[in-house]
């Protein structure tokens, strides 16, 4: 016994050291449920949102087809109508990066968008000369044929290509398709997409590839922990919006200088429209909420973990920054966004500062306070 | 107070045997040899000194070039190698050299990979490459017998324990500070997600649990270097030494730093318990066929003063630069773990949980128009995050921006747009964003483009 007393009194010393306990000793029932808020954002986020995504690119290829069996400026607005919600149901789960969308999925996610690489490069958007080339070529353009074409010849940008044009009327996109070639192009284009979307919806589902079941059980922090690639994600998205979705046109990258041919969705003047949906997919994503239900996510863990920014909640901090985000790209819609970075500058450019804040927010403050590591690499620390 | 002098002096140069050098030689080498072989096969000489296009490197020490994959590589294997041939005790004295200086070269290289582990390496290799470690148990030994030792001096092992004590003690020093005592952070942090850890888990997630941790490592570490000298409680200290360290493995991403500190620490027991363990590995050996050298004649042998003198002077000159390292901060203005001036070579183990984002604002002086220059486009994500909380990279990479945009004849000022998150508080601006960073210099003086934190509630001022 005596000669444990050194290790006794190395402990008890240390015990009686224990500085100011926090004001209100926790409630051991009331400690944070991690898997309940995974199982939550995968469930009732990730999941349903892939289903609208898988069930919007079916409407877009039923849309495509009517358009091909009677072409006509009814038709065509429908189908227009129906690349939109698809574009818009796609950009808001563009940030689910992991699983099923990472690595070995890439290739289909490259298929579905454009850019997979980082930086992204949006306005490398459809290969408008290849497609004309293969309208005008011979082969068969089938369902084998596309699935083995680069990114920038299908999936969405290639499908907006078809059907939208900023600078001519739609009587043009309508005589267009006066060659049957590209109606079949553009029905192989749409077939595709709605079998890459239902792909990755089936993925998650236990049915199918069952990832929720992974990404519910990887309830760490560590590298590789649904909670770490959310994180990082939530944080590439707001970079990829900042730097290359308004900061790149906005002439940011390239010495000032504004480049409007870059913006995402030129052609159908839908690029403000998707960069809002991205906010709202990360935000709904951050709060655990589907629809009107706002269920457990970071925003809880954040609280839970007592983050505070400024004497306010950090979560709450970064729900108001998205919405002023939201608002600032609001502000500037009286032009689309690639005519607006030459026309009116200074509003993009309070976009851009305020998407910065909302960066620096879940990228420095939200990750330091869960204490995720925010890098790519397993190296050792200190 | 002459007693007390004598008596530290008689402790000093007091004989003791030799085979404790051999012991702690054998193992030191054969760490660095698998700690080697572990870098090189998870691919991570590729990772951070190949694949980067551009490496941040050391103040004084700019000659460092990083080198041709081929001979990175070669680079590596000559490091295994010497490490093999050190735990050999073969060519020892070109083997210690040749293990420190390739050790060095890969420290060297990128700031980047700076771990308090590896400086830790860097010295321990210093140290023995000035002592006898190869006069038992060693090839050396077999060939010359010239070189064979009974004994040596005490001080020589005593040398080997300080460099380890070092660590701890000022390890410990280093966690006198508010955030790790008074907010037990980042400790909070860390530990609120691993209530999963076994046994023990479910506690982690208490307010006390972090407390006690941190309260403990602190007195851990400035203690166990005493409770190791004493033969009472050495095997106590060494026990709590070995929980320690496999918590703090098992809690945190500090790869091969706890297997080296519980090996290491082995050299504190009594030359006894080393030989124990050399005569059961020689033992071993026979079972394998190797005929046994313990039999052979050695004669007792003093060190003559003339060969000791480069040795003493070496040793105590390393002894003094430790020393006076860790207090360096306290000549600058800003919090420490903040700036981090004078945060590396001070053994801040653990202390921070740093996140940040930095960009750097680039303007033209002659047409007045701004841009921005994202760190990604040139760096791996392990650099940018390395990057985005360290003042003294931040300000070596704008100058690498101005240069670049110099050779092309344009005039920039480059501004660090940098935020940075420090154990849980609000992010705030680490760097003034007025300051043009291409006119600012490295060196030891105090930053003034560096902001103060905020909120600073460190101890003592610091």
């Amino acid at each position: 016994m005596k000669r444990l007393l050194p290790i006794l009194l190395l402990s008890a010393v240390a015990f009686s050291c224990d500085p100011e306990k926090p004001e209100d000793p926790k409630d051991p029932f009331d400690t944070f449920d991690r898997r309940a808020m995974l199982q939550n954002m995968g469930e009732n986020v990730i999941m349903p949102a892939l289903d609208f995504t898988a069930s919007s690119g079916i409407a877009l290829d039923v849309a495509a087809q009517n358009f091909a069996l009677s072409p006509s400026q009814i038709t065509l607005d429908k189908l227009q109508t129906a690349w939109v919600t698809a574009a818009k149901a796609w950009a808001q789960v563009e940030m689910y990066r992991f699983g099923p969308m990472d690595e070995a999925g890439l290739n289909t996610v490259a298929a579905i968008h454009y850019g997979t690489a980082y930086p992204m490069n949006y306005g490398s958007a459809a290969d408008k000369a290849g497609i004309n080339a293969a309208v005008s070529g011979s082969n068969a353009l089938d369902s084998a044929w596309i699935s083995i074409q680069a990114g920038n010849k299908r999936g969405l940008p290639a499908i907006e290509y078809l059907i939208f044009s900023k600078e001519e009327r739609d009587e043009k996109i309508l005589s267009d398709f006066s060659a049957p070639r590209r109606f079949s192009y553009l029905q192989a284009a749409t077939a595709d997409l709605r079998r890459n979307l239902s792909g990755i919806a089936n993925a998650w589902k236990p049915s199918g590839g069952n990832f929720i079941n992974s990404f519910v059980n990887a309830d760490g922090r560590d590298l590789g922990s649904s909670i770490g690639m959310v994180m990082n994600e939530l944080a590439f998205m707001v970079e990829m919006h900042k730097n290359e979705k308004v900061g790149r046109p906005l002439g940011k990258r390239t010495a000032g200088n504004p480049q409007p041919n870059l913006v995402e969705a030129r052609e159908s003047m839908q690029s403000l429209a998707l960069i809002k949906e991205n906010i709202r997919g990360l935000k709904n994503l951050f709060e655990g909420r589907s629809g009107t239900v706002d269920g457990s996510g970071f925003d809880d863990l954040l609280n839970h973990l007592g983050a505070e920014f400024a004497g306010q909640p950090l979560a709450a901090m970064i729900e108001q920054q998205c919405d002023v985000v939201i608002e600032k790209t609001d502000a500037i819609s009286s032009f689309p966004l690639d005519e607006a970075v030459t026309k009116i500058p200074p509003s993009v450019e309070i976009l851009y500062n305020e998407a910065k804040k909302l960066l620096v927010l879940m990228k420095v403050d939200a990750a330091n306070n869960i204490g995720v590591q925010i890098t790519y690499f397993d190296n050792d620390g200190d | 107070m002459l007693t007390l002098r004598k008596s530290i002096y008689t402790e000093l140069i007091r004989e003791t045997p030799a085979h404790s050098l051999a012991f702690f030689r054998i193992l030191f080498g054969l760490m660095i040899f698998g700690g080697t072989l572990r870098f090189m096969l998870k691919g991570w000489v590729d990772s951070l000194y190949v694949k980067p296009t551009f490496y941040f490197n050391y103040w004084g020490f700019e000659f460092v070039k990083p080198l041709p994959e081929w001979a990175t590589y070669g680079l590596f294997i000559l490091l295994a190698l010497s490490a093999l041939m050190v735990a050999l005790g073969c060519y020892y004295r070109l083997s210690s050299i040749v293990l420190f200086l390739s050790f060095g070269y890969t420290e060297l290289i990128d700031k980047t990979n700076y771990l308090n582990h590896y400086y830790f390496v860097s010295l321990m290799a210093f140290v023995i490459i000035f002592l006898p470690m190869h006069s038992s148990w060693s090839i050396d030994a077999m060939r010359k017998p010239g070189l064979r030792r009974l004994t040596v001096p005490n001080w020589m092992l005593l040398a080997i324990k300080m460099q380890l004590g070092i660590v701890y003690f000022f390890g410990g020093i280093a966690k006198i500070k508010y955030d790790w005592l008074i907010m037990a952070q980042p400790l909070k942090i860390w530990l609120s997600a691993s209530t999963d850890f076994p046994v023990i888990g479910f506690l982690l997630d208490e307010p006390w649990a972090a407390y006690s941790i941190a309260w403990i490592a602190m007195l851990f570490d400035l203690t166990v270097p005493f409770f190791l000298f004493s033969n009472k409680y050495r095997p106590y200290a060494y026990t709590v030494v070995v929980l320690f360290h496999l918590l703090t493995a098992k809690l945190f991403y500090i790869g091969m730093f706890p297997y080296i500190m519980m090996t290491c620490t082995l050299v504190f027991f009594s030359p006894a318990f080393h030989g124990r363990i050399l005569n059961g590995i020689l033992r071993l050996g026979n079972i394998f066929g190797i005929r046994s050298r313990s039999g052979y004649y050695v004669e007792q042998k003093r060190f003559s003063k003339a060969a000791l003198r480069i040795p003493v002077m070496m040793l105590g000159a390393s002894l003094l630069f430790q020393l006076i390292m860790p207090f360096r901060y306290a000549f600058y203005p800003n919090s420490l773990c903040w700036s981090e001036e004078g945060f590396r070579y001070s053994w801040n183990i653990m202390l921070v949980e740093k996140t940040g984002f930095v960009e750097f604002n680039i303007k033209d002086k002659k047409t007045g128009k701004t841009w921005v220059e994202v760190p990604g486009d040139y760096l791996t994500p392990y650099q940018v995050k390395m990057l985005s909380t360290q003042p003294d990279m931040i300000l070596q990479f704008a100058h690498f921006l101005h240069d670049n945009y110099a050779k092309k004849g344009q005039d920039v000022a480059v501004m660090a747009d940098c935020y940075v998150s420090l154990n849980g508080r609000p992010s705030q601006l680490l760097i003034n964003l007025g300051a043009d960073l291409a006119k600012e210099t490295e060196g030891l003086h105090a930053k003034t483009w560096i902001l103060p934190l905020k909120e600073d509630r460190t101890l003592a001022g610091k």
